[in-house]
């Protein structure tokens, strides 16, 4: 079942402006520059993604909005609240910033039993007890592991840990959820499965986040938003079909999915189009930014699932598109299934492309007809 | 309440007349009575604290039995001469006082800081007159005397086996089988290491120390040790050491090893600014009555300074070499190192 | 449903977070006050006694300290004899920790509980314990063992197994020490990661090498705490040189220093003062060092995973194992208890055992003396509130510590730890000459024993919390924060309940170390306050063996009820789980 993805509002949750953040150097080492002057914004019921390798910055933005870290400057707001302010010296705790948090190891209490692990953020609300125990149950029910809140959480499998962990985040209903690679020590299968009801769960309940995960498919999966860091900086935030169709460089390319790419320079520039002269010759380029002109140094980029290939000799197997064709020599196909993943050597460059998994299995050194569709070939300026 | 005239009169005669008609050997042996104004002053006090180096067996014994007498409790430390001065020393020097009467066998704390204690005489201690002869220090007094003493297992040396001289120390049948006591431990165990050198010489501590011998750093559990049989004998020691031993049918006897005897004396004091001034008095002064003295000579065998017969149950005064106390730092370095227990 | 994941946004409390903060960090702060103020205020005399004896600075004293021929002697020894000790003790105390908490060698909880035990005697119990099990001539075990060998015809003479010798020093050290690596050891084994070791297992090496090359490794932390701690205490050690020692002519620096004070008339304070003061720097510089090297590895933590933590199988070695934890048991409490209680039963001191002639006499003796009833109920009281005192202190500056991390956290754990520097008795002296007469009078009293007691045993409660505190995972503190916990409730509902098993351990081991503590009793304990420690030093110079064999049965005895006690209550009853970090 698809959940209807309710309209995102338009009040911001969270604001992050100009943060800056350094980590003191010691014994000789100079300092580093964690996040350099990033600007996010949360609206409401949008869960925005952070995706990038270690040591993009990427948790060390989360634990600033969190409280866990203090920044060296910028502001933050969550809820219209000023919550650090590096010019008004204000910063407000992380016990009363009122958010919900789930850990990459759980965090999970051991000395507690699972009940008491959820109700933990509700005990100092005043809330009554009643109140408490039913909020409790319901969220555990929700969530698939009712009737375990007596156990501890060393009894319970990797996964309903990290369910109660997410109960816990969602009980007090706080106005943001952060989410520190919450699932990346779990085994795929129970991952997916876990990704498909977080996203359900979101759908349902629209709460507002920021995801940290350097996992690119889970990104792709979770995201509203999805910003792409790199060396504490934020190099794309949209949503995932704009980041990955239109990576604005190099590193987001890469970093979102697999892709093909040739250095190029430009030769020439038409309206909406230009020639690039790259090692397999010169290839058609569309949807550029206006100020490329000739001479530019890039990459033209092409995904491995556009690249079409063909069996040479295969009559009328040939992808009705437009693009330059080439000739390529099969390196190695490997077979995932749903896909066929093919390495090709076309013309001296190495290619990856993607066929459907239906398609016969090509083999070491079968020569086949590679077409780089016109369409779908990028221009990234170096 | 005053005593009717007739008994007052009766009372004096009669003691006049013990006095006029006891022979010079009798001398000593009617206690002087105890003024009843010292012994009510006492009991309001109801306490007393006694420091002091001798056996802990005796202070227990003798406080037990002055409290039966007089219903005063007593307690006491027993600590060997350096702590026990020190411990005093620094209470006193803070004006925190809680000694009344000090006991330790060198007399040289006592000439150090003579302020620190009360002046003995008749007045003071009554029983003093028995003995006219008898010269008071002025702060404090001589009490009893010791011979050091020598204790064996009975049950692995037959008394002719026992040495009977100290020279026979350095015999090589005793190699490893005997448990010298410290001498730096305490003062007069110093005292006997130093009259032993005036009398056999250096030579003498040299063949004692390639005897291969084990320490002890105390009398008690040096009496220990020779009653479990660990080794055969253990010197020098005092026959105290031996007392409960011996109540307790351990196989340990005392030897006198002679040539010469050497003598350890035992002095007592009262502090001054004691917080228990009569009480002090009046335990002093029992220790000195017949009493007293007879429960003394019971408890081990010692002399009594005033009284150095052997009535009362008492040991002879010992013919031998009194100890100094007032060695020179540098004697007992050389002494120690002679006998191979410092370097 | 909707009640659970409404995103309705409570109204922002209005909270005044500046006296929120400053209320929840009074209580800390006071407290931290008044511990540096019992700890610096006698050391602080010390130091201006030893470096400006009559108001001026002065320096004269310290050449004739530092001339004195013997003292080379001492320090030789001492050295001697504290790195023998650490050599042993804490290869012998972490193997047996990770014999019991990471492999199938212990069998159920109890098991745990076993290599403590020897805690339980103090050190002079046991030195004298083994006295009278190793005599040569008249122990219980070493007469019939020289007289057998020799039947056998081999030419042993009762020299060549003298318990008061190098050896036998060195062997009763090593027995006391042994049990404090443990504590410490077995504390950090219980909340290790078990993957690392099953890691180790599947590339291939075998359960020594695991040990060697995994287990050990990753608690190093903990593993160099242990060994400095049973150095300093070793240097600091003065029951068994006394007894053991002494008789052997081996002197150690802590005899020396006694003797200073204690046998010298007028007692040599300024020197032993000096000496007191060369020790405290030379240790601050080993402790340095030793957290330097700690800095740079890793320590494995608790998470919040909840994994199950899978036992080492030994298979074959399970018994051998087992068996080597018993003996060690035996050998370092059963053996040398078993002696005490013979003796005390004896009338004296006997290798040979006449059924006939045991009695209670001796603890009848006992129960009738004032003197050590009081010294029983004092020692017992004392150690009470001692090691509840310092165990949680320390737990709660271990846990300000990490809080604030970085230099201001090393500056606390430096702070904790300078008692240990000093040796106990000088120590004492301090705390004699501080708080003994004007302005606080407390000589003579129970009162100045505690502070004596919570000074010196801050830095062992503080080794053992923070051995702790460093293995509470830093995620489990955020989430606690995270979800609007104060500091104070998340010391209360987070820390301490994790941190608590070695607390508890802390708990037991300052509680035996206090019952039976001698050192800085000699100095402040007196007929008017008299604790076991003195009872025993007293009964040593004065009494019989078998009334100081009754007092260290009935120590035993005590020790053993309230330890077991603690760390029964104390074990974690829900199972940890780590994920490395380094």
């Amino acid at each position: 079942m698809t959940a209807a993805i309710p309209p995102q509002g338009n009040d911001t949750i969270v604001r992050v402006s100009h943060l800056t953040k350094t980590y003191a150097g010691g014994k000789g080492r100079s300092g580093v520059l964690a996040i350099s002057d990033v600007d996010l914004t949360v609206r409401r019921g949008e869960l925005v993604v952070l995706l990038g390798p270690s040591g993009c910055g990427k948790t060390t933005l989360l634990r600033c909005v969190a409280g866990l870290e203090k920044p060296v400057g910028g502001e933050i707001q969550i809820n219209g609240r000023t919550v650090f302010s590096s010019q008004d010296k204000v910063y407000v705790v992380p016990e009363q910033r009122q958010i919900g948090m789930m850990f990459q190891s759980y965090a999970l209490w051991p000395h507690m039993t699972v009940f008491q692990n959820v109700a933990y953020p509700l005990v100092s609300t005043g809330i009554d007890k009643d109140t408490v125990r039913s909020r409790v149950l319901d969220v555990l029910e929700r969530l698939g592991v009712g009737g375990m809140e007596q156990r501890f959480p060393s009894e319970l499998s990797g996964g309903q840990q990290q369910r109660v962990a997410l109960a816990r985040a969602l009980v007090g209903s706080p106005s943001v959820i952060l989410f520190d690679e919450p699932l990346s020590n779990i085994d795929a299968k129970v991952r997916r499965k876990l990704r498909r009801e977080l996203r359900e769960l979101k759908a349902q309940a629209g709460f507002s986040g920021i995801y940290v995960t350097h996992d690119q498919e889970e990104a792709m999966e979770l995201a509203d938003t999805l910003a792409v860091m790199e060396n504490g900086r934020i190099t794309q935030l949209a949503a995932a079909r704009e980041v990955y169709e239109r990576p604005k460089s190099i590193y987001v390319a890469e970093f979102v999915g697999e892709i093909n790419r040739l250095q190029g320079q430009v030769e020439s520039v038409s309206t909406m189009q230009a020639t690039v002269s790259t090692p397999l010759g010169s290839l058609p380029v569309s949807g550029l930014a206006p100020s490329v002109k000739a001479g530019d140094a890039g990459w033209v980029v092409i995904r491995p699932e556009r690249v079409a290939v063909a069996a040479t000799g295969t009559l009328g197997a040939l992808p009705p598109e437009a693009g330059p064709r080439f000739t390529g020599t099969v390196q190695d196909a490997i077979y995932f299934g749903a896909k066929q993943e093919l390495h090709l050597d076309v013309g001296g460059v190495p290619m990856t492309a993607w066929t459907a998994g239906t398609a016969s299995t090509a083999r070491h050194g079968d020569v086949v007809a590679v077409t780089l569709p016109a369409a779908s070939l990028q221009w990234i300026p170096a | 309440m005053p005593l009717p005239i007739h008994r007052r009169t009766l009372y004096a005669a009669f003691t006049l007349a013990a006095a006029a008609a006891a022979p010079a050997w009798a001398q000593g042996t009617t206690d002087v009575e105890q003024p009843a104004a010292l012994i009510k002053a006492a009991q309001a006090e109801g306490q007393l604290m006694l420091y002091s180096s001798s056996d802990e067996n005796q202070s227990k014994t003798l406080l037990a039995a002055f409290e039966k007498r007089y219903g005063i409790k007593g307690s006491f430390i027993r600590f060997p001469t350096g702590p026990l001065m020190q411990r005093f020393s620094t209470e006193y020097d803070a004006k925190d006082i809680h000694a009344d009467i000090v006991s330790v066998s060198s007399p040289i704390p006592y000439e150090q800081t003579p302020d620190r204690y009360e002046t003995l005489d008749r007045t003071v201690l009554p029983n003093l007159a028995k003995w006219p002869d008898f010269k008071v220090a002025g702060k404090y007094t001589a009490w009893t005397s010791d011979l050091v003493a020598l204790i064996y297992n009975t049950e692995q040396l037959k008394p002719n086996e026992v040495p009977k001289t100290w020279s026979e120390l350095a015999d090589p049948k005793w190699k490893g089988k005997f448990l010298l006591t410290n001498p730096t431990v305490a003062d007069n165990y110093l005292g006997w290491l130093d009259a032993i050198e005036r009398s056999l010489g250096v030579e003498f501590l040299r063949k004692l120390a390639k005897q291969d011998t084990n320490l002890t750093q105390s009398g008690a559990s040096g009496a220990q040790m020779v009653a479990a049989g660990s080794v055969l004998f253990n010197a020098p020691t005092f026959a105290s050491f031996a007392a409960k031993l011996l109540e307790k049918k351990a196989p340990v006897a005392v030897q006198y090893p002679q040539e010469p005897a050497i003598v350890s004396p035992r002095n007592i004091a009262i502090v001054a600014g004691a917080p228990h001034p009569n009480a002090a008095k009046l335990y002093l002064n029992w220790l000195l009555s017949e009493e007293g003295m007879k429960l003394t000579c019971s408890i081990s065998p010692t002399t009594l300074a005033m009284a150095p017969d052997a009535s009362r149950g008492c040991m002879a005064v010992p013919q031998g070499v009194a100890m100094r106390f007032d060695v020179p730092e540098e004697r007992k370095r050389m002494l120690a190192k002679e006998l191979g227990v410092a370097r | 449903m909707s009640t659970v994941l409404d995103t309705t946004v409570p109204p922002a409390p209005h909270s005044p977070a500046a006296s929120r903060i400053s209320a929840s960090w009074l209580l800390p702060l006071l407290l931290l006050l008044a511990l540096c103020f019992i700890v610096f205020y006698p050391l602080g005399t010390i130091v201006v006694r030893a470096i400006a004896p009559g108001g001026t600075v002065d320096w004269s004293v310290w050449a004739t300290t530092l001339k004195e021929p013997s003292l080379l002697n001492a320090v030789r020894n001492t050295a001697l004899l504290a790195t023998a000790t650490t050599c042993l003790a804490v290869p012998i105390g972490v193997f047996f920790a990770w014999l019991i908490e990471r492999t199938d060698a212990r069998w159920g909880s109890l098991s745990r509980l076993l290599p403590v035990i020897p805690l339980l005697l103090p050190p002079v119990a046991m030195a004298i314990g083994w006295l009278f099990l190793a005599d040569p001539r008249a122990g219980f075990i070493a007469r019939p063992l020289v007289s057998g060998l020799q039947a056998l015809g081999l030419p042993i003479s009762p020299e060549h197994i003298a318990i008061q010798s190098w050896p036998g020093m060195i062997f009763l050290y090593t027995l006391w020490g042994v049990p404090h690596v443990y504590v410490i050891a077995a504390a950090a084994f219980s909340g290790l990661d078990p993957s690392l070791e099953e890691a180790a297992r599947m590339f291939g090496k075998g359960r020594l090498r695991c040990f060697l090359g995994v287990s050990l490794p990753a608690i190093r932390h903990a593993v160099g705490s242990a060994a400095l701690l049973c150095v300093i205490s070793s240097i600091g050690l003065y029951s068994i040189a006394a007894l053991i020692g002494s008789a052997a002519r081996i002197e150690v620096l802590s005899v020396y220093i006694y003797r200073l004070l204690h046998f010298a008339y007028p007692p040599r304070t300024a020197e032993a003062v000096i000496l007191g003061l060369l020790l405290m720097v030379l240790i601050a510089a080993m402790w340095l060092l030793q957290r330097r090297i700690a800095s740079r590895t890793g320590h494995a933590q608790i998470g919040g995973m909840g994994v199950r933590p899978n036992l080492l199988t030994l298979g074959v070695w399970r018994w051998p194992a087992r068996v080597l934890v018993l003996l060690y048991v035996l050998f370092t409490s059963i053996l040398p208890l078993l002696a005490l209680v013979i003796v005390a039963l004896q009338p004296f001191w006997r290798p040979q055992i006449r059924l006939g002639d045991l009695s209670f006499a001796n603890f009848a003796e006992f129960a009738a003396s004032d003197a050590a009833r009081a010294g029983l109920w004092n020692s017992s009281t004392l150690a009470i509130c001692a090691s509840t005192g310092a165990v949680l202190a320390a737990g709660l500056i271990a846990i300000i510590a990490k809080h604030l991390g970085g230099r201001r956290e090393k500056t606390l754990g430096v702070v904790t730890k300078i008692p240990t520097a000093v040796p106990h008795i000088v120590f004492a002296i301090g705390v004699l000459i501080a708080f003994g007469f004007a302005p606080f009078h407390l000589n003579g009293t129970w009162l100045i024993l505690l502070v004596a007691y919570l000074a010196l045993y801050l830095p062992t409660a503080s080794i053992a919390t923070e051995a702790s505190v460093q293995q509470v995972g830093n995620q489990l503190t955020e989430a606690s924060r995270i979800f609007g916990a104060s500091p104070i409730r998340t010391f209360r509902s987070v820390q301490l309940p994790l941190i608590m098993p070695g607390l508890a351990a802390g708990w037991a081991s300052i509680f035996a170390l206090a019952l039976g503590e001698l050192n800085a009793a000699a100095i402040l304990s007196g007929p008017h306050n008299p604790v076991i420690g003195y009872l025993i030093l007293s009964s040593f110079d004065n009494g019989t063996y078998s009334q100081l064999a009754a007092i260290g049965s009935l120590i035993g005895v005590v020790s053993a009820v309230a330890v077991s006690a603690v760390l029964l209550l104390g074990r974690p009853r829900f199972t940890r789980s780590a994920s490395a970090t380094t």
